[in-house]
């Protein structure tokens, strides 16, 4: 695999685990604009973790997740009674708050003769962590990998799971989940948190990726892609922003064929995707017919169903 | 879920006022709800009886006023805590989860189900856990929908989403069974079709409160029928009681004075 080919691997996984986080809140029916702001906390804090503190980089990503998670839930706790618009703007001001702080954050230590540290808008430099322990980018890619394989099976389950289908009851029609008897501001502020904490995973290995980190990492433009990825991909599986990471960085950003035309083309084609598939092309209709078909497969092998004549 | 029913009536409304600014949907409304039977709500639009749903089962906050159930205080309980104690409900216009499947809409408002529950339920079809799946078929073929198990609920035509409501209302095995209009925008032999099934749900166990407009339905149905006109009761008591009701009558085609 030639080095382009993982870097480029490399930041399609990282950018999904900001596409799942903002999913994860798709699918309970809230609309946020901020996972960057997670995503900034966990590449901050997993820097400090390693570079500043010398600690490694498996709890650095631990304790991204965590403090991400946390942060997430108390966000959760104040903006869960907004609905729609207003939480979309809520999540969109604390994300902007965030990058705010990491503009105006100085803190650096002496570490081995070098001054180590956030320092504000010129950010933070000198994440060596993966360059001093000789881990190849493909080693590195291959962590990525593993920590992504994590979060999907977490989503597998997920989706099979009663709190993946309260998830998506509270989404479909909150007053009737009410009805019977799911708390749905519970089950909202539980999707920030772990939402919160798979950003911030990915904000950890982010910054052990670039070795430097910049507020402007963090800008308003990463969370509204995450959510074009899954609006594109659709909303009916996990899969649905992963397909939409991989659309974005796979073809427009990396094959560079659209070269200055690629946010052109990128925001024609969620405009495009709205209109004619409200909600992405992986939406819930197209995944349950996908699994009626299988199932038709597995009751009548050798037959097999049509994945169009179907019920 | 509490089934050792106490002296205490199932549900008691003292003084019951909710205002939406100056208006007053409803005015300090008592009722008494025992046990037992199909009990009719009944009155003009905007009389407040949506509001005295919503109300009880915590949708809105009341104005002020109590609301027991079992001598149990419930005023402004959320509606998750309301609906774990035993009583479910349908909607006036429909609260279906539109993009799930029709099996899924039931196994997830079961009050007993695992965990997993619908592990590998995408692929066969079927929740993993055979009681869940089981008393999920059993209320969707109470409501006659059991081939129907596998289509998106927004599939369904309007009969069969109102059906299909009734059915998660059935699988929170609940002790009050409240329905908003549940023959509401339905052809006259669905109608018909809907007041056996409500004949038939009763029989076998909740209480039922009825709110509805189609008269012929609520006068076949109901043992009890309580009249609301504006936010207030202005009369109660058998069919033949309420239909021969001087108040009831004005209620609902004015007073002679509007007309002269």
């Amino acid at each position: 695999m030639s080095e382009y080919m993982v870097s480029v691997l490399s930041l399609i996984c990282i950018e999904s685990f900001v596409a799942l986080s903002t999913y994860l809140l798709l699918i309970t029916g809230q609309i946020s604009f901020g996972q960057q702001a997670y995503f900034g906390i966990g590449a901050y804090i997993g820097a400090i973790w390693t570079a500043m503190l010398g600690l490694d980089l498996s709890t650095a990503i631990l304790a991204g997740a965590i403090i991400a998670g946390l942060v997430a839930a108390g966000v959760g706790l104040m903006a869960f009674r907004l609905g729609g618009l207003y939480y979309a703007i809520a999540t969109l001001a604390f994300s902007e708050l965030v990058r705010q702080i990491w503009i105006n954050l100085i803190y650096q230590v002496p570490v081995a003769g070098f001054e180590v540290g956030p320092k504000g808008a010129e950010g933070f430099k000198d994440i060596r962590y993966v360059i001093e322990n000789d881990i190849s980018a493909i080693q590195y890619l291959g962590l990525i990998a593993l920590c992504l394989g994590i979060v999907l099976i977490f989503f597998i389950v997920l989706e099979r799971s009663r709190l993946g289908l309260s998830l998506r009851m509270v989404e479909n029609e909150e007053t009737a989940a009410a009805s019977v008897g799911i708390n749905p501001v519970a089950y909202k502020i539980a999707a920030a948190a772990i939402a919160g904490a798979i950003a911030g995973i990915g904000g950890v290995l982010f910054a052990h990726f670039m070795t430097f980190i910049d507020p402007r990492n963090f800008g308003v433009m990463l969370g509204v892609h995450s959510l074009a990825y899954g609006m594109i991909g659709g909303l009916g599986t996990f899969l649905g922003p992963l397909i939409g990471v991989t659309i974005d960085i796979g073809l427009l950003e990396s094959l560079r064929v659209f070269s200055g035309y690629r946010m052109i083309v990128f925001g024609s084609l969620v405009a495009l995707i709205l209109i004619f598939r409200p909600r992405g092309l992986l939406d819930e209709k197209t995944v349950h017919r996908f699994f009626q078909w299988v199932r038709k497969r597995l009751d009548n092998p050798r037959r097999g169903g049509s994945l169009v004549d179907d019920v | 879920m509490y089934k050792n029913p106490s002296s205490s009536p199932l549900l008691e409304i003292e003084g019951l006022s909710k205002n939406f600014g100056a208006l007053y949907a409803i005015d300090h409304l008592d009722l008494h709800l025992d046990s037992d039977g199909i009990t009719g709500l009944i009155g003009p639009n905007g009389a407040g009886k949506t509001t005295v749903f919503n109300t009880v089962t915590g949708i809105h906050k009341p104005t002020s006023g109590r609301v027991l159930y079992r001598g149990l205080d419930i005023t402004a309980w959320p509606a998750h805590r309301v609906a774990n104690l035993g009583v479910a409900r349908t909607f006036q216009n429909l609260k279906i989860f539109k993009r799930l499947t029709v099996l899924d809409n039931i196994l997830g408002a079961q009050t007993s189900l695992p965990r997993m529950a619908s592990w590998l339920g995408k692929f066969r079809g079927k929740a993993a856990d055979k009681t869940a799946t089981d008393a999920a078929e059993h209320a969707l073929v109470m409501v006659g929908l059991a081939d129907r198990q596998g289509s998106l609920a927004q599939e369904l035509p309007l009969g069969e989403q109102r059906r299909l409501e009734l059915a998660r209302a059935l699988a929170r095995e609940p002790d009050l069974l409240m329905l908003d209009e549940p023959a509401g925008g339905m052809t006259p032999q669905e109608t018909e079709d809907m007041a056996q099934l409500i004949e038939k749900i009763a029989s076998s166990g909740p209480s039922v409160l009825l709110i509805e407009h189609k008269m012929s339905l609520v006068m076949s149905l109901c043992q009890n029928i309580i009249v609301l006109n504006f936010g207030q009761k202005i009369a109660e008591g058998d069919p033949g009681v309420v239909q021969s009701d001087p108040a009831v009558r004005e209620a609902y085609l004015g007073s002679e004075r509007d007309h002269a």
